[in-house]
This record gives structure tokens, sequence and C-alpha cells, in this order.
């Protein structure tokens, strides 16, 4: 195998074994309980406040799914974060740089386990979710599948950020702390005053905003009200937020001394 | 096929303000086992990091098997077996599931990495371990492991970087055993090897290149090193202390200059080259003053660095 080709191939070699590092490590446990006791603490508040699941599936899901963007960035923190900078500083890039091996295929594998990790404990977490409307309410909330796939553009974005983070920290504690408050904090704040700055008062660009549609297409937001989404602008968007970092934290990546 | 796999063209490399390579050229000899000295930042490693893809040069260009390293990494290190520095693994693999990943890299098929999985890991002898985590071993299992990974997939080029660093005594001696044993039964691999240690580099290789503050200051065959002075000297080692008459009768033996008492062996000064020493290890043979073994002097090699080090300051 020659070329593109063989990058390609190394690249899902290198998403294996990150994979198989996932799988191996706490991060994963951690991250999966954090998962579980969310989902059952908001069931036992239900059974225990008496109100039962009610009859309104996309009421039902959207309080589940409002915590899914946090958990994303809690995930992508703890996923893609060090994936990086721990070649580094733990030194295994002495092994892996000195292989006939690109760069590129390296980062790629690894933003490839990242998100597809994401994507897999959200689809999980999608499936517990979805049981529960179809136990309680009895169906499946109207663009429950648009709202999955909402999820993996979100998880998409939040990787391609830490990703970049990562390529450019020396330690992965800076890298895990400044991709979470990143995400959480203070890129919406930047965002909000640049928007601020400029007399914008539709902020679609910013990634939380075209996020707020992983419940939104559900048809109503957290408070109830009716809202409807802009899918493509607000895929357009996360997809963007994914890209353009990913490429930023690739190019540094590629260029970085040992 | 060139006759030099490695060839680094005036290569420099700036940190800030800081020169640690001033426009070295070195061309690798095909086949041999090259020992690169010099003192600490001199150089050594930033030229096998450069080598190896880990730094880029700020200016000049390293090729291996006709390749540039920095214009085509994948290309030029497909080939090249590498051990820089004391690298640390993943953890969470075993040694059979780090020849694996670095096999799959490589693009070996599964029944080649198993065969010569098995095979390196009892040249380096780490087959007992070869399914335990490697989080549990020491620094020197550790390095085992890298020379046995450096040798997957039969390279023709092998860049070691201070492969014995670090190690306790027993640690360095077996890792040189295991580097003799790979010397003496791979005569197609050119070995590329920094060290700081006279006695590891005159032990194992057959070329030397002596660098200083980025520049090279001497490239030749190990014994033309040696032997370019006006004298050479071997150590040799008797049952017994030697008694001052057979300090006297090896004194007068034809070109040799001086010998001097050390414990139970002898340090003989002699001129000349080769032919004058197998001239003296005859003669020594002849005189049946209990002498069981000769050797290069390691500290030939010492002084020559000394001298050229002082020079180059």
């Amino acid at each position: 195998m020659e070329g593109f080709a063989d990058d390609l191939r190394i690249t899902f070699v290198v998403a294996k074994n990150e994979m198989r590092k996932h799988l191996r490590g706490r991060r994963i446990i951690i991250f999966g309980a954090l998962l579980a006791v969310i989902f059952v603490a908001i069931t036992a508040a239900f059974v225990l406040l008496g109100d039962g699941l009610g009859n309104d599936p996309e009421a039902l899901a959207g309080i589940y799914l409002a915590i899914i963007s946090l958990m994303i960035i809690i995930g992508a923190t703890l996923f893609a974060a060090s994936s990086l900078v721990s070649e580094f500083t733990e030194r295994t890039a002495l092994i892996l740089f000195t292989r006939p091996v690109r760069r590129w295929s390296i980062f790629m594998g690894k933003m490839l386990s990242s998100v597809v990790l994401l994507i897999a404990f959200a689809a999980v977490y999608y499936a517990l979710v979805g049981a529960l409307c179809i136990a309680g309410p009895g169906s499946l909330p109207s663009g429950f599948g648009a709202s999955l796939g909402y999820t993996a553009c979100y998880c998409f974005a939040t990787v391609g950020i830490a990703m970049l983070v990562s390529s450019l920290m020396k330690t992965t504690a800076s890298a895990s702390i400044l991709t979470f408050f990143l995400l959480a904090l203070l890129l919406d704040m930047v965002m909000t005053i640049i928007a601020i700055a400029a007399g914008l008062d539709d902020t679609w660009y910013m990634l939380n905003t075209a996020a707020s549609a992983i419940v939104d297409c559900l048809g109503t937001d957290i408070t109830g009200e009716e809202v409807s989404v802009d899918g493509f602008k607000a895929v357009g968007t996360m997809l963007a937020w994914g890209i353009v970092p990913a490429a930023l934290g690739l190019f540094r990546f590629s260029k970085r001394d040992f | 096929m060139s006759e030099y796999p490695i060839e680094i063209s005036g290569l420099r490399k700036q940190y800030g303000s800081f020169t640690a390579l001033d426009g070295l050229d070195l061309q690798v000899r095909r086949n041999s086992f090259t020992g690169l000295l010099g003192p600490n930042g001199a150089g050594k490693s930033t030229t096998l990091k450069i080598l190896t893809n880990l730094q880029k040069a700020t200016e000049g260009s390293v090729f291996i098997n006709g390749i540039d390293v920095g214009k085509n990494p994948k290309a030029a290190l497909q080939g090249v077996g590498t051990v820089i520095e004391t690298p640390e693994y993943y953890l969470y693999l075993t040694p059979i599931e780090t020849f694996a990943y670095i096999g799959e890299l490589l693009g070996m098929t599964k029944e080649s990495i198993s065969a010569e999985t098995s095979e390196l890991l009892e040249k380096v002898k780490m087959t007992d371990w070869a399914d335990k985590r490697i989080g549990t071993f020491s620094k020197g299992m550790r390095q085992r492991i890298s020379i046995g990974l450096a040798l997957l997939n039969s390279p023709d080029v092998v860049i070691l970087d201070e492969p014995t660093s670090g190690l306790d005594p027993r640690g360095m001696a077996e890792m040189r055993d295991i580097l003799k044993n790979i010397r003496n039964e791979n005569h197609d691999l050119t070995v590329f090897m920094s060290s700081h240690m006279m006695y590891e580099v005159s032990d194992l290789c057959d070329r030397v290149a002596l660098m200083n503050h980025g520049k090279l200051l001497l490239h030749d065959d190990l014994y033309n090193v040696i032997g370019d002075s006006d004298h050479r000297s071997v150590i040799v080692k008797f049952a017994q202390p030697p008694s001052d008459d057979v300090i006297a009768s090896v004194s007068g033996l034809a070109n040799v200059i001086g010998a001097e008492r050390s414990g139970s062996s002898m340090r003989v000064s002699f001129s000349g080259g080769m032919d004058e020493e197998i001239l003296l290890f005859k003669q020594l043979g002849e005189l049946d003053i209990g002498a069981y073994s000769m050797s290069e002097s390691q500290n030939a090699l010492e002084e020559k660095y000394l001298e050229l080090i002082k020079e180059s300051r």
C-alpha cells in the first residue's frame, strides 16, 4: 500500500491503539459513571417527585438532553485534551514519531478515536433516554434522531478544539484545564463580547448557540417554549468549529519539535 | 545503493541564540558500526533527533538511503530502527502488543509480526516478560524492549542515542552484549550510535565520529583514530602481578616505548601500527611470562578524544 491509502491505514492503526488506551484507562470508567449517575439522578427525581415520566416525550427527552452538551465537554476534556501533549510529556513520541508515519496520520487517528468514543457514549445515553420515552409517554420524541446527529456534530467540534489546545500546551494538566474552561466558559464569553462590540443580536456563529439545536430540535427549548432550528446552519457552524481548530492544531502538531 | 546510507550536509540547528549544530557534515559508511562521541552539548542528540524527524533543522539537510528526512520523513524512515534517549512506552501495552502496534504501523503482516516478535524478544532476553504490562518494567528492561523494537521489520539502518544511558552497571553490560550480538549477527546493518562512553565505543564500534560545539572534529576508522598518534597502548593481563623482570623483558621488546605495572595488568606503549601490534602479541607469547590477554587500551581513545576536544575550545 502506498501514499494516501497507506497514511489512511496508519490513521486507523493509531485510532485503534488510542481506543485501546481509553478502554484500558480509568477515564472511561469515570466518564461512564458520571453519565450513569446523571441518568439515574434525573430518573430518580421523576419518580421521587411523584409525577412519573409524563405523557410528553419531547419534554421528557428535553430534560435528559439538556445536560448532554456539558457531558460532551467533559468527555472531550478527558479523552482528547491530553492525546497529543501526552506523547511529549510521557515521551512516547520517541517511539511513535521516529517511525515512518506522517504526523497527520497520528493526529487524525487520535481525533477519530476521541470522536468515535464520545459519539458511542452519546448513543448509549440516547438509547437509554429513548427507552424511557417509550416506557413512559409511549413514543420516541420527534426530532430525536436529528438531536443525536447534532450531538455527533458537537462531539466533533469539541474534540477539534481540544486537539488544538493539546497541540499547543506543554503539560496534560494545563491542556485539560484550558480545554474545559474554553468550551464551558471562555469561548462563550469571548464571542459574546465580540457580539456586543459589533452590535450583533443573532449569535448563530457561536458554538454553544449552534449546540442548542440538540434540545431545540425536539420542538421546545428547556423552558418549554416552542422553537425552530435551522439545521444546516447549526450543523455547518459546529462542523466549522471542529474543522478550523483541528486544522490549526494539525499545523502546530506537524511543526512541533520534540 | 549509496555507500553512505546516512548523509548529513551543512546541518545547522539554532535554539534562540544558542547554536547546537554549526554546519555539520558527516557521511556514515554502509554496514559500519559508527560511534558518535562528544561532550554534553556537543550536538549529538540534536543530530540524531533531526535524523529521526523529532526535530527540524534550521539549515542543511539529512539523508537516509538518499531520501531527505526533512522533505519526506515517511519514506526516509522506512527501513530505519531507532532508540532515542530512553523512550517511554504505552504502559497499558505488553511487549507483544507494543511490537504488534509498531509492526502494524510499519505495514507488516500479522504472521511476520508474530514470528519476528518471538525472535527479537528472545534476542533481547525478554521472552519471559512478553505478556506483562510494560508499566511494571525497570529502565533496563524497557531499554532492551527498545532495542528489540528497533530491529523489527529487519531495518538496514539503526540509530541509537546513548542506549546505555541511565542503566546500572549490570544493565549496561547486558545492553552491550545485546549490541555486540546484533553487530556480529547482522552484516548488512549500519548502526549509528551516540555515546559518552569511550569504553562502549571502543568495544562496539569500528568507526568513530567526534564532534564538539556542533561541528565534526574527526571521522575515521577506530583503529586509525587510536593509532593516529606517536604511540599506541595495549593492556596485557597476567594471572599474577608481573615482576620487575617481566616488566624489564617487555620493555626491551622491539618497538616498545615503555611498560608499566597496574595490579595484575601491564600497560605497554609502543610505536607503530597494526603490524607492530601483531609482532608485539607474538613476542609476548614467545616470552612465556604468563600473559593471558592483550587488548587495546581504552585510554587511547580517551586521550585522543580529550586532545581534540581541548583543541576545539
